[in-house]
């Protein structure tokens, strides 16, 4: 059972690694969703229990994030800083992310070996994730693209 | 589970594009309505609507409240409608494939 007080600071705690803008957004959507939780006659307590873990949404925010950012500019930085943020998901997570991920690098090397237009002719994607978050990874015109569902 | 937990990230997916179709609506009340007909952990409807909304599917404006400080409204946007259409249409073949399934199943027994 948590107040207001405590699960807006865990969920923050868990947001930590986002830029200040983009935590405080965030911040003001479960702030309005408590305030009017309130207005409508439920408890702080009743209102963070159907919310869930704040450290799971965290989870689930830090990953949307870093996936948005993959897409925005994909360097090697932030493909691994994706795949971290998916990873801390969930151990499951090990095994359904990282083996097709292992997969796709051997793919990128492969084609870096044999010439671009290897991924040039590689046209195909595939959907790797768990229960908790899917990425479509897909190349084709000799790029990689990776986006979240 | 995993499957499960995946499946309802898809429904609730199209239950908001739903919702907003008919009205704007702020986050508190979609989520309410959602949850009073389906079993879903609210708090990841905001990840969700913060997703959408990147995406493009929605735009987002303040509202005046009668009874406190303005609220935060969702609004479907062209492309958000479009891509429920698309969602709906890929729904509509999916049930079907899986009612048939059920149907083949019983009839086997």
């Amino acid at each position: 059972m948590m107040t207001k007080e405590e699960f807006l600071k865990q969920l923050m705690k868990g947001l930590k690694r986002l830029p200040a803008e983009e935590r405080q957004d965030i911040l003001r959507d479960y702030q309005e969703h408590f305030m009017i939780g309130i207005e409508e006659g439920e408890t702080e307590e009743e209102i963070s229990a159907f919310l869930g873990s704040p450290r799971q949404i965290a989870k689930e925010l830090l990953a949307t994030y870093h996936l948005e950012q993959v897409e925005t500019t994909t360097t090697t930085g932030n493909l691994l800083r994706a795949m971290y943020a998916v990873l801390g998901l969930g151990f499951l997570n090990l095994v359904f992310v990282l083996g097709p991920f292992i997969a796709l690098i051997g793919i990128v090397v492969a084609g870096w070996v044999t010439g671009t237009a290897f991924i040039d002719s590689y046209k195909g994607s595939t959907i790797i994730g768990n229960g908790e978050h899917l990425i479509k990874l897909s190349t084709g015109a000799g790029s990689i693209t990776v986006s979240s569902r | 589970m995993i499957l499960n937990v995946q499946f309802k990230k898809g429904v609730l997916e199209l239950c908001v594009l739903v919702l907003l179709n008919k009205q704007d609506c702020y986050g508190y009340e979609l989520v309410q309505k959602i949850s009073q007909k389906i079993d879903i952990s609210e708090g990841s409807a905001y990840p969700l609507l913060r997703r959408l909304t990147k995406e493009g599917y929605f735009t987002t404006y303040l509202r005046e409240s009668t009874e406190g400080p303005p609220r935060k409204y969702y609004k479907l946007t062209a492309e958000g409608k479009k891509y429920l259409e698309t969602l709906l249409q890929e729904w509509k073949e999916f049930t079907k494939g899986v009612d048939q399934l059920i149907k083949e199943g019983v009839n086997d027994d």
